[in-house]
C-alpha cells in the first residue's frame, strides 16, 4: 500500500517537473506556460518527491524507506516518460 | 590540439563501455534474475509444493541426520523459509584416520528434506542459484579468474558511469525525452533515459558489487596485518575452533527452544542456519545464525549453545564501523532483506541497467555506421562489434530460455542432468553467436531476436505439457509463483518479439533503399 501511495506521489512529482520544462509543455498541455507558473510547477514537483520520501520513511522505516524511495522515483519517472511518449505517438 | 575535458570523457565512456559491455550485459541479466533466485529454483523443482514450519522441520532434519550420519564432524541445516519450502542439509563426514580428506560428490554429503525429515525426490537442478553464481563466478573457468574479470568489468562500469554523466551532460535536461523511430537519436534517448532513471541504483550496485569481493581485489591491508587471509576471517567472523570428540555419548537437547530463544533475542527474526558440531558427543555445540532477510546488514549474528545441556556458550555480534559499513553495502547489493515490493523495484532497476548497457552497445555501431568509408562493407573491428552485440543481446536471453526448457525436457533420470541444463544455456548462446557470424547483420538481428522470443513463448507451453502446475492451475489454486513465472516468460517473449519487429522494419527499409539505389544506378 505504501509502495502504491509513494509511487503515485512520485508520478505526480515528475509530472509537475515535466510540465515545468518548456520543451514538454506543448506535448503535455497543448500550450506553453508563463514563467511564474513554470516556477510553481517546479516547486510543486520537488515538494511532491519529498512527500514521497516522507511517506516511504514513515511507512516503511527510515532506512528501508529511503532505499525504496529510489525505486519509487524510478517507477514514477518511467510512468511519466511512458505516458508522454505514448501521447506523442 | 588539446582535447576538451568533455571530449576526453566521451572517449573514455565509449571505449570502457565497449570493452566490457558484453560481459556487463551478461552480469546485468543474470544478476537481475538472481533477485528471484529462490523463486526460479522453486519453479525449476516443481515437485516441491508444501512449505513447512522451520522449527519442527529443523528438529525432523536432526532426527534424519542422527540415523544417517551419526558420526559426522558436523551437520549444517538450512530450515525452510517463506521463499524456500524445503530443508537443505549437508554434513562434513568423519575424517578417516591417517587418510587425506577425499572429495565427495554433492549427493553423498547433502540431502533435501521435507518438513517431516524425509528426503524428497526432486529433479536435479542448480536452479536460480546457478544464475546467481554465474553473475560473479561465470562458468567453465576457475572461479578466481572469473572474479578478477568480473571485478575489472565492475571497475570499468564505474568509470563508464562517471564519465557517462559528464559526456551525456544533457541527461538531466533531456530527462523525459524518449522519441521512437528517429534512428540514432532514438538509441541515444533510450540510453540516456534508462541511464538517468535508475542512476542512483547503478552507482550503488556497481560500487557495492566491488565491495563484496574487496578482500580479493585489495588484499594488501589484510596481508600487511595477518599471517594469512584465513586468520583474518577467523578473527572477523569467529567460528568455534574444532574440538575433538570426547567419546562420551550425550543426546542433543531439542533444538526448538534454542531456536525460539535466538529468534526472541533478535526481535523475532527468522533462523537462517543451524550447525551442529560433534553431534551425539558430550562436546557437541549448536550454532544458530540469524536469517539474512531480516536486516539490511547481511552479516548474520549467531549464538552458540552446548549440545547436551542447551546452555548459551557464546554469542557473536559483528563489531566495528568498518564491518558494519561493509555488511550494509553487501546487503544493499544482494537485497536479501527486501520484501516483495522492494524486490520488484530491484528487479525493474536491474532490467533498466540491462537495457542501458544493451542500448549503449548498439549505439556504438549506430553512431559509426554512417561515418564508415564504405557502409556496405565495414572493416573487421566494426563487424566484430556488430556480431558480438547480437550474440550478447539476443543470444543470452535465448540461452536463459533454453535453460528453463532443458529443466522441463531433459529426462529426470539422466546422468549429469544438472550439468546438461547448464550446457544447454551455453550451447544455445554459442549457436546464436555462430548464426550471427554467418548471416547478414540485419537479418541476424531479426532472426536471433525472433528465436529468443519463440523460446520464451515455448516455456509456458512446455511447462504445461510436462508438469501439473502452470498459470491456469495456479490461478485456480492460488499458486502465484507459477502464475508470475508464466507471465514473466510471456512478457519477455513479447518484449523480444517487439524488438524483432522493429529490427525487421529497419531491415526492410534498408533493403528497399538499397534496391532503389541499384535501380538508379542501372537506369543512369
Amino acid at each position: 500500500m505504501i509502495h502504491i501511495v509513494a509511487i503515485c506521489a512520485a508520478i505526480l512529482g515528475f509530472g509537475c517537473l515535466c510540465a515545468a520544462m518548456a520543451r514538454h509543455q506543448k506535448d503535455m498541455l497543448g500550450r506553453t506556460l508563463p514563467s511564474p507558473v513554470q516556477q510553481r510547477f517546479r516547486k510543486a514537483g520537488f515538494t511532491l518527491l519529498l512527500v514521497a520520501l516522507v511517506i516511504d520513511m514513515t511507512g516503511l522505516g527510515t532506512a528501508y524507506g529511503a532505499i525504496a524511495w529510489f525505486g519509487h522515483l524510478t517507477v514514477g519517472a518511467v510512468m511519466v516518460v511512458a505516458s508522454l511518449t505514448w501521447k506523442i505517438a | 590540439m588539446k582535447e576538451s575535458f568533455r571530449q576526453s570523457m566521451a572517449w573514455l565512456h565509449t571505449w570502457t563501455g565497449l570493452m566490457f559491455g558484453w560481459l556487463l550485459f551478461a552480469m546485468f541479466v543474470t544478476g537481475t534474475a538472481a533477485y528471484f533466485q529462490q523463486e526460479i529454483s522453486r519453479w525449476m523443482r516443481p515437485e516441491l509444493a508444501a512449505t513447512a514450519d522451520p522449527v519442527s522441520a529443523t528438529q525432523a532434519a536432526i532426527t534424519y541426520l542422527r540415523t544417517r550420519e551419526p558420526d559426522a564432524e558436523s551437520w549444517f541445516i538450512t530450515p525452510p523459509s517463506a521463499r524456500n519450502p524445503v530443508t537443505e542439509v549437508f554434513w562434513q563426514p568423519k575424517k578417516e584416520e591417517g587418510q587425506p580428506p577425499t572429495r565427495r560428490k554433492r549427493g553423498e554429503t547433502s540431502a533435501t528434506l521435507d518438513g517431516h525429515g524425509h528426503p524428497v525426490t526432486v529433479r536435479e537442478t542448480r536452479g536460480g542459484y546457478f544464475l546467481y553464481r554465474f553473475h560473479f563466478d561465470l562458468h567453465y573457468m576457475p572461479v578466481m579468474w572469473a572474479r578478477y574479470l568480473v571485478g575489472a568489468a565492475a571497475m570499468f562500469m564505474l568509470v563508464a558511469i562517471v564519465s557517462g554523466i559528464i559526456t551525456h551532460k544533457k541527461i538531466f535536461a533531456d530527462f523525459f525525452m524518449l522519441r521512437f523511430g528517429k534512428g540514432q537519436r532514438s538509441w541515444l534517448d533510450a540510453h540516456n533515459v534508462t541511464a538517468v532513471f535508475a542512476l542512483p541504483f547503478y552507482l550503488m550496485i556497481t560500487y557495492t558489487g566491488l565491495v563484496t569481493l574487496a578482500t580479493q581485489y585489495m588484499p594488501w591491508g589484510v596481508m600487511a596485518n595477518y599471517a594469512s587471509t584465513d586468520t583474518f576471517f577467523e578473527e572477523v567472523f569467529p567460528g568455534r575452533a574444532d574440538v575433538p570428540r570426547s567419546g562420551v555419548a550425550a543426546p542433543l537437547v531439542p533444538v526448538s527452544s534454542l531456536m525460539a530463544m535466538a529468534s526472541r533475542s533478535w526481535g523475532g527474526a527468522g533462523i537462517g542456519f543451524v550447525k551442529v558440531a560433534n553431534p551425539g558427543d558430550s562436546t557437541a555445540t549448536i550454532t544458530i545464525t540469524r536469517a539474512a532477510d531480516t536486516a539490511i546488514a547481511a552479516r548474520g549474528e549467531s549464538m552458540v549453545f552446548a549440545g547436551p545441556s542447551g546452555t548459551l556458550l557464546d554469542r557473536h555480534v559483528p563489531e566495528g564501523g568498518a564491518l558494519a559499513t561493509q555488511s550494509v553495502m553487501v546487503g544493499l547489493h544482494a537485497g536479501r532483506y527486501a520484501g516483495w515490493g522492494l524486490r520488484w523495484l530491484y528487479f525493474l532497476s536491474g532490467i533498466g541497467g540491462t537495457i542501458m548497457v544493451g542500448s549503449g552497445l548498439v549505439l556504438w555501431t549506430v553512431k559509426r555506421r554512417a561515418k564508415l568509408p564504405d557502409p556496405a562493407h565495414p572493416h573487421f573491428g566494426f563487424r566484430l562489434v556488430e556480431r558480438l552485440n547480437i550474440a550478447a543481446i539476443a543470444g543470452l536471453p535465448a540461452g536463459l530460455a533454453a535453460y528453463f526448457l532443458a529443466n522441463r525436457l531433459l529426462p529426470i533420470a539422466m546422468d549429469n542432468r544438472t550439468e546438461w541444463e547448464i550446457n544447454s544455456l551455453f550451447l544455445i548462446w554459442a549457436g546464436v553467436l555462430l548464426w550471427a557470424c554467418v548471416r547478414p547483420q540485419r537479418r541476424a538481428w531479426v532472426e536471433s531476436l525472433s528465436f529468443a522470443a519463440a523460446l520464451f513463448a515455448a516455456v509456458p507451453i512446455v511447462n504445461a505439457l510436462t508438469v501439473s502446475r502452470n498459470m491456469l492451475t495456479g490461478l485456480v489454486t492460488g499458486d502465484w509463483l507459477f502464475v508470475a513465472f508464466d507471465m514473466a516468460m510471456v512478457t519477455l517473449s513479447f518484449a523480444l518479439g517487439w524488438a524483432a519487429r522493429k529490427a525487421a522494419r529497419v531491415e526492410l527499409k534498408a533493403t528497399r533503399s538499397a534496391r532503389q539505389k541499384s535501380k538508379e544506378l542501372t537506369t543512369a
